[in-house]
């Protein structure tokens, strides 16, 4: 715990305060309503709940099963090592997105009625089957983790047993519902600015996710090597940012592809708007990262490496706050901002989901699995490491 | 307009992130922790060796060497850098490079067997480049291994590495906190020139806990630093 | 067979006077009150551009999106025409909302439990062999109910009839499928705050293109998945093995010296 406290002091004050306001701005979302607490209108019906914690956080997520896959089916066991924080990080993912979903749904406890009401004409069930299903997988492929932990070895070698069957599901099931996110908006071709609006959007959203998945390993390793002070795989982790280059560049090329064939280039350079955040989202988030991490010497720098993916995270955010509410602005005919508590719920999420990801990282053993096979010296003075800790 | 608000959001937390780092310092905070963030993380694959030397593996023929961050911070700034000469050979565990400052001298270990390809005479004529960037621009030689697969074995890495670095701190306070405990309260600057505030005697003592070859010397001329390297090696 | 109803507006008939959603308000058991727009207590209102008046209501779309996006079923389009909305099953995600090309369906926002709310086409009268109210109270025929087929019929004898008065278009005809609303007018439709470049594809077919795809995803990546798995495990098997025989080569070689 020591390396935790005090470092954070200033963090966790930040944390505190948005946590006191994210609560009562939950008491004001179930207590009064969502009129009360957001600024969400009949004309704005899908906000920063829906476009940030549910579309962008499982975009965000989508680490776990491209690791995942690259590992188990691929057969890279180089990537092992970055195997559990990618899938640690998918679940804590997926499971705010539930949280999200829940203060977002006008009827949260009706939930429950996609298992049993089916309407499978309807992407939104598909993406509701694929989402709980995978959140269930999710939770199998983290449990060896965590029966590890409680040296219950039963469970651990029949989980593990099962391990190729359950990488295949997950990987199918992301792969539905990662492309679904973009189908979700195909219905909506004349109230989507042409700029975001696709027949290709399922096939965007796809492949965006496996980019952005391999970004958010990157950060999310950069970020937990700084809190816990533990060595960083750089070597694979640059070869993770190629990976993301390859899927930029694909993502790009579709992209030009699709604006002339729907003969959209000449939005490009309409002085809009919406064009500015259109080339914001496509310099910040595609084109620099790509020059920056297809060059092998910033794609093997600690530095480097950390901005190209951290751009392509942040890219990637904007091209989803984009689709899901800029895009929709001219066509309402009137702009939508978050009131401060829909701020203040969504930062409570992600803050949530750093605190859960550090607890779980000193908890469980997430980043200590590669130990067992070097065993060295260095246990020796781990020893000194726990006297000298009690000294006064 | 949203798009706008979540890119600003993430400005303000790396700009308060940086804020906070620069401020670290000044703020109260533990004493373990001080000492932690004043550590570089380990990147890349690099190889530890417990002689207080690295080698970084980019292609097995010809591999990088250098001192670990340990070193250098426990002698304090170097006054002269002594690297052996180039097409020698040495083998794993043997003394590499003399780290010294005024007449106190640590030897780290060579962490494989090889040929010495090169040397960075860049470091050699500014020896405090190692204290600088331990692990980057104060490299000290390249070698080409005999025997890399067999021996990377014997070395740190990845965790391990970073449970020793963790380790060597810890083990280096605790002999030093009897001894110079307030230097330790002041604010975090043990890991410089923490040596100074130990006399000849009390140094050499520290210093062979640390290390395999250490050595005080009396005449500063390097060519004594030959002679002595060249007849005899553990000097304690 | 039931014959699939409509209502015709045809604008140039509506003098404003309201009485569409005051029955409206009445039948339904909504709140009092002129209301300018739609709201989740006006399922009809009158928009009034340069003196001309249009009337906003659910279009009740032949193959309705909102029917197609509600992930639990909620909306159903009945064959007389009505698209019906079951709060019962509404889980409240406002797809919808999102989804409807002519942004009809309100939400109760300052509701705890909020519901959906938009025009039912009086189902409950249609069923009674009833017209709509709105249909019913209009006191010159601007809103006029029947069945379908006949309303196009007439729609367009009124547009042929006299062709300078009209533009010539029924709005609704084909506008994403067909809907069950049609408007004609004599001022052009996009001056009165009509989408006229909308699809003249239902829109469900959009996605359906994207979801029937999602059987042959699974098979061919089932099947993708599985075969790459097991190519590249059976090479590090393979691997294993050929390590292990050297092995034991190696082995028998020594002992063959020794012996």
């Amino acid at each position: 715990m020591n390396k935790l406290i005090g470092k954070i002091t200033f963090w966790k004050v930040v944390a505190g305060l948005i946590f006191a306001s994210g609560l009562y701005a939950t008491y004001v979302r179930f207590v009064d309503g969502l009129g009360a607490s957001t600024n969400l209108s009949d004309e704005f019906p899908w906000g920063l709940w829906v476009g940030f914690d549910v579309i962008t956080g499982v975009g965000l997520a989508a680490g776990g099963f491209t690791i995942a896959a690259m590992v188990y089916i691929f057969n890279l066991k180089r990537f092992e090592p970055i195997v559990r924080p990618a899938i640690l990080t998918a679940f804590l993912g997926y499971l705010l997105v539930i949280v999200g979903l829940m203060y977002d749904l006008g009827r949260p406890l009706h939930i429950w009625h996609a298992i049993i009401m089916w309407n499978p004409r309807s992407v939104m069930f598909e993406v509701a089957w694929c989402v709980m299903l995978y959140t269930t997988v999710l939770a199998l492929e983290f449990s060896p983790i965590v029966f590890e932990r409680l040296q219950f070895n039963k469970a651990y070698k029949a989980i593990k047993r099962v391990t190729i069957p359950l990488v295949i599901v997950g990987v199918l099931l992301s792969t539905l519902h990662q492309s679904s996110l973009g189908s979700v908006y195909l219905i909506v071709p004349d109230k989507l600015h042409p700029l975001w609006y696709s027949p290709y959007l399922p096939l965007f959203f796809y492949i965006s996710a496996i980019g952005v998945g391999c970004a958010m390993v990157i950060v999310e390793s950069f970020l937990s090597s700084r809190a816990f002070h533990r060595g960083l795989e750089m070597n694979l982790l640059s070869q993770l940012g190629k990976i993301s280059v390859v899927m930029l560049g694909v993502y790009l090329t579709l992209k030009v592809v699709d604006l002339l064939e729907r003969n959209a280039v000449s939005h490009l350079f309409a002085f809009r708007y919406e064009t500015g955040l259109y080339w914001l989202e496509m310099v910040i988030g595609v084109i620099v990262p790509m020059l920056l991490l297809a060059r092998k010497k910033i794609r093997e720098n600690y530095n480097g490496l950390f901005a190209g993916a951290f751009l392509v995270v942040v890219g990637f955010v904007l091209n989803r706050m984009n689709t899901t509410i800029t895009g929709f602005e001219e066509w309402a005919g009137t702009t939508y901002f978050p009131s401060w508590m829909e701020i203040s719920v969504t930062l409570s999420i992600v803050a949530f989901g750093f605190v859960a990801f550090a607890l779980a990282a000193q908890y469980l053993p997430i980043f200590t699995h590669e130990e067992h096979a070097v065993s060295s010296p260095a246990d020796e003075f781990t020893k000194d490491l726990k006297l000298v800790s009690q000294m006064p | 307009m949203v798009v706008l608000l979540v890119l600003l959001t993430i400005v303000i937390v790396i700009a308060l992130q940086l804020y906070a780092e620069a401020h670290r310092h000044t703020q109260p905070a533990s004493r373990l922790q001080q000492i932690r963030s004043s550590v570089e993380p380990l990147a890349t694959e690099r190889f530890i060796h417990p002689g207080h030397s690295w080698v970084e593996v980019k292609e097995p023929k010809l591999v990088t060497v250098g001192v670990d961050d340990f070193a250098p911070r426990f002698i304090g700034r170097l006054t002269s850098l002594l690297l052996p000469e180039e097409g020698g050979t040495v083998r794993q565990g043997d003394k590499l490079a003399a780290l010294r400052r005024g007449n106190r001298v640590v030897w780290t270990a060579a962490p494989v067997s090889g040929t010495i390809v090169s040397v960075n005479h860049e470091a050699e004529t500014r020896p405090s480049l190692v204290n600088e960037s331990p692990y980057n621009k104060g490299w000290i030689v390249r070698i080409a291994p005999t025997n890399l697969r067999l021996e990377l074995r014997n070395l740190l890495r990845g965790i391990s590495a970073d449970r020793w670095r963790d380790a060597l701190r810890m083990h280096l306070i605790q002999s030093f906190v009897p001894r110079i405990g307030t230097v330790l309260q002041d604010g975090g600057t043990y890991v410089d020139n923490i040596g100074d505030a130990l006399t000849d005697e009390q140094w050499q003592k520290v210093a062979s806990e640390f290390f395999t070859f250490c050595s005080l010397i009396d005449d500063q001329s390097p060519t004594t630093l030959h002679a002595q390297n060249d007849e005899e090696g553990v000097l304690s | 067979m039931i014959k699939k109803k409509a209502m015709l507006i045809d604008i140039t008939l509506c003098v404003g006077c309201n009485a569409c959603q005051v029955v409206c308000k009445e039948e339904n058991g909504l709140m009092e009150g002129e209301e300018q727009r739609l709201s989740a207590t006006a399922y009809t209102a009158l928009n009034e551009y340069d003196g001309t008046y249009v009337r906003r209501m659910c279009q009740h779309c032949d193959d309705p999106t909102c029917v197609s996006v509600c992930p639990v079923g909620a909306f159903t389009k009945t064959a007389a025409g009505p698209v019906l909305y079951d709060e019962n099953k509404c889980i409240g995600c406002r797809y919808c909302m999102q989804a409807c090309p002519f942004q009809v369906p309100r939400y109760e926002w300052d509701s705890t439990y909020p519901r959906v709310q938009k025009c039912k086409f009086c189902a409950g009268r249609l069923e009674r062999g009833l017209q709509p109210a709105c249909a019913e109270a209009c006191p010159t025929g601007a809103t006029k109910f029947g069945d379908r087929d006949e309303l196009i019929k007439e729609a367009y004898e009124r547009l042929q009839a006299e062709p300078e008065k009209y533009v010539q278009k029924i709005y609704g005809l084909e506008e994403v499928g067909g809907t069950s609303i049609l408007y004609i007018s004599s001022v052009p439709f996009e001056q009165l705050g009509f989408k006229t470049t909308m699809s003249k594809v239902a829109l469900p077919t959009l996605t359906w293109n994207a979801l029937s795809k999602i059987p042959s995803v699974v098979a061919v990546g089932g099947v993708f998945l599985y075969g790459v798995w097991w190519i590249t495990n059976r090479r590090t098997e393979v691997q294993q093995l050929e390590r292990k025989l050297k092995e034991m080569e190696e082995g028998s070689n020594g002992q063959g010296t020794l012996n």
